[in-house]
């Protein structure tokens, strides 16, 4: 998608797998940052991204059992 | 037409010739001695595809890589460049100590996941022993990585996801030239552990680090 994208799969490929990388992507731009509120209509959004993490959970999840007892 | 908000840097700062949500150029809006990264909506909400959230990153990333920034939460949106310069004001003494927090600083996120088999469920008594258990686990997987990580960190901040039970996550403000010596440390730790798997993701942008901490 992006140079962004490239720059954190290769970060990620270290030590984990990329679905680790969207993982903490995720909890940074949904739960952190500067949060406006009242302001702004926060994503009609919401709902795909639940869904959206909830895939990623659980093939992070799956990923990172697997590096486990990789070792 | 709204505005997309990506990020909230000094009043000097020049937008770089990078692309937003939908592909929209980039550009500053400025208030005194802060400005704000954005670009037209075209009035519609960011639909939360990957894609998107990848472009706001993307977005906020270019601009990290020559200022400091305090990166939006994704969905920050205005309604027009004005209302954008009445945040910058209203908010100036807030978002200026933010600025101050996390100056010459990125961020690194860890994630840990115990190797130990979930709890079964063939009992209570079993599967509630098995729940203490992975608690205790996780507490010793935090004070690992406090142990080696947070002293080459200028803050750190845990947190148990709730989405993955047993999982530790943290992040850590790291001055830029500490990068490689934060990640080698990171490998170092995640060949010591046996009993979990343990990530190294970033340079992100100090979204952990955006609102003050408990303590401040």
């Amino acid at each position: 998608v992006s140079q962004a994208l490239s720059t954190r799969a290769e970060a990620g490929a270290r030590f984990g797998a990329r679905e680790v990388t969207l993982l903490d992507m995720l909890d940074r731009l949904l739960e952190g940052g500067v949060a406006i509120q009242g302001d702004v209509t926060l994503a009609a959004a919401d709902i795909d991204l639940v869904e959206l993490s909830l895939r990623l959970v659980v093939a992070s999840v799956d990923t990172l059992g697997r590096a486990g007892t990789g070792r | 037409m709204s505005v997309h908000v990506y990020a909230i840097c000094d009043g000097d700062a020049e937008a770089s010739p990078s692309t937003g949500i939908g592909a929209q150029p980039l550009r500053m809006v400025r208030c005194g001695r802060l400005a704000a990264l954005v670009s037209d909506s075209g009035g519609d909400a960011p639909s939360g595809r990957e894609e998107e959230l990848w472009q706001h990153e993307q977005a906020v990333e270019a601009l990290m890589a020559g200022h400091d920034v305090l990166p939006m939460r994704f969905g920050a949106r205005l309604a027009d460049d004005e209302a954008v310069a009445v945040l910058l004001r209203a908010r100036e003494g807030e978002l200026r100590r933010g600025l101050l927090r996390v100056a010459g600083g990125i961020e690194l996120g860890i994630r840990a996941t115990p190797s130990a088999p979930a709890p079964e469920r063939s009992t209570g008594s079993c599967y509630l022993d098995g729940l203490k258990r992975r608690d205790e686990l996780a507490g010793e997987l935090q004070r690992r990585i406090e142990h080696a990580l947070a002293p080459l960190a200028r803050d750190s901040r845990f947190s148990r996801p709730r989405y993955a039970a047993g999982t530790v996550a943290s992040a850590h403000l790291v001055e830029r030239e500490r990068l490689e010596e934060f990640r080698a440390r990171a490998a170092a730790l995640a060949e010591e552990l046996d009993s979990a798997a343990l990530s190294c993701t970033g340079p992100w942008p100090p979204y952990s680090f955006a609102e003050p901490g408990e303590e401040a």
